[in-house]
């Protein structure tokens, strides 16, 4: 291809990547695609561009909405975020990744400080009569799983309070969990202009982990009362049919040094329609028995985060 | 939260894919977002793919590449998606098998975002501010060249220098890297 078939189909693509192709131009420039494997090469170039430069850029958005800072012409190091779902099918994870590219922004961002946090539930089992209830909440805003309060010690120290949460020791199982259900009709809707996300962040510890360890943070999002969504849970057929979001994050800890409690972080947009939020917390092992050993949780919070959409 | 009834608690074949779309999901949204130009057409693609991918989790096979499956059944709801919304001003399908045909691999776009991250810091702010614009708060050239105090046709032109620019400066990069 010569420069001026170059800079045309350039011109094409181009048009094509922003979403003002005419008619004609789309056939022109299907025709040299479907012809020329130059062509395709030149395409997939300025394509494969066009979508990393929107990441980057979302991505630095979305460490404004989370109330990061952004740095003028600064390199910010990779870290894992949040992935913003800007639809709400049914049954779409897009959990945390790292991201493997995150670019500061020098311009102003109109919805950095635009974020209202609240925290709905803050637990360090404190009550010494917390017992473990069955596996799924029946109601919200208690504890259900094998969970129980036990007292901090040398080995295993609070994170907050004199007291922590014991996952219960169950050997058949790989892992145990922590169940509970947010009822959103406790708090009042968010405006037309704000996205309503929860954000649930818990401490974990196991004095024996080994590569098979896992800790992890299931959200998921229903449109039944809590009271009614125990039957949707367990119905494993129709689950995907029915929930509105979920994310999951499995957390692998690391080997090294002596063991030490480690914070899980996870956050979802919350779609309209959710009545309740199922926030469940899990210990265990990618291994039979994983649930024989002895695991520990503590400093559990769940926030409701509102914050304005992006500018369109 | 993959396991309802808490029969066995591991992570099943669904939710191992799950992770693995999570994972590599950075490479999906690439090969999507190159062949639907439209935002929400490419977020109702990625999500389509993502509930399929998870419905034949079963058929995946561990060791080969998931990025490779996945992009497999995206080319597939792409063509699906542009079926249904019969637009006259899109790809044609036969374009868009081509293409789907000569996607470059997961690995050179890896390589090619790393690339990108330094040659973004290359270009001046207003071109910064331009991109920013366009691809973060989502603004038409019309609403871009008022606040920017350019002629939409002039932000169509940075823009597409632009990403010529990054373009030769990523290629450039790998070349010396090689």
């Amino acid at each position: 291809m010569n420069e001026k078939d170059n800079n045309e189909l350039d011109a094409l693509i181009d048009a094509s990547l922003d979403g003002r192709l005419s008619e004609v131009e789309a056939e022109r420039l299907s025709l040299r695609i479907e012809e020329s494997s130059d062509a395709r090469k030149r395409y997939w170039e300025l394509a494969s561009v066009h979508g990393m430069i929107e990441q980057s850029m979302q991505n630095a958005l979305l460490r404004a909405v989370n109330g990061e800072v952004l740095v003028t012409n600064a390199k910010v190091p990779s870290r894992f975020r949040w992935s913003r779902i800007t639809s709400v099918a049914a049954a779409v994870l897009f959990g945390i990744f790292t991201a493997s590219l995150v670019w500061a922004c020098a311009v102003p961002l109109v919805s950095s400080t635009q974020r209202v946090s609240r925290e709905v539930v803050f637990e360090s089992f404190e009550d010494p009569e917390m017992k473990p209830l069955g596996r799924f909440p029946t109601t919200a805003n208690k504890w259900f799983g094998g969970i129980l309060s036990v007292p901090g010690k040398g080995g295993v120290p609070a994170v907050e309070g004199a007291r922590l949460g014991k996952f219960e020791n169950v050997p058949k199982h790989r892992f145990t969990y922590a169940r509970y259900v947010v009822d959103l009709d406790d708090y009042a809707e968010p405006s037309d202009e704000h996205i309503r996300s929860i954000e649930v962040s818990s401490s974990f510890f196991s004095p024996d982990l080994d590569p098979t360890s896992v800790f992890r943070i299931d959200v998921a999002a229903f449109r039944e009362l809590p009271e009614a969504v125990q039957p949707v849970w367990i119905d494993r057929e129709h689950f995907d049919d029915v929930v509105l979001q979920r994310v999951g994050r499995n957390y692998s800890p690391e080997l090294s040094g002596q063991p030490a409690w480690h914070e899980v972080k996870l956050m979802m947009e919350i779609p309209p329609g959710t009545k309740s939020v199922v926030v469940s917390l899990g210990s265990g092992k990618r291994a039979p028995g994983g649930a024989g050993s002895d695991r520990y949780i503590d400093a559990v919070r769940i926030h409701l985060v509102d914050t304005s959409k992006p500018v369109e | 939260m993959t396991n309802p009834q808490d029969r066995t608690e591991a992570p099943n074949a669904t939710e191992e894919v799950q992770l693995l779309f999570v994972r590599h999901e950075n490479s999906i949204r690439a090969f999507v977002r190159a062949l639907q130009p439209s935002l929400s057409d490419a977020d109702d693609v990625i999500q389509e793919t993502f509930l399929t991918v998870s419905r034949k989790a079963s058929t995946f096979e561990r060791g080969t590449n998931f990025v490779a499956w996945s992009c497999g059944i995206a080319r597939l709801k792409v063509l699906e998606n542009l079926r249904q919304k019969k637009r006259a001003n899109v790809l044609s399908e036969a374009a868009i098998i081509a293409l789907s045909e000569d996607a470059p691999p997961p690995e050179s776009l890896s390589e090619m975002q790393d690339a990108l991250e330094s040659c973004l810091e290359r270009l001046t702010a207003k071109v910064r501010d331009l991109l920013w614009r366009r691809y973060s708060r989502r603004q038409s050239s019309t609403e871009m060249a008022e606040e920017a105090g350019m002629t939409s046709i002039a932000v169509r032109v940075a823009l597409s220098k632009a990403r010529g620019a990054l373009r030769d400066c990523i290629n450039s990069q790998i070349q010396s890297t090689r």
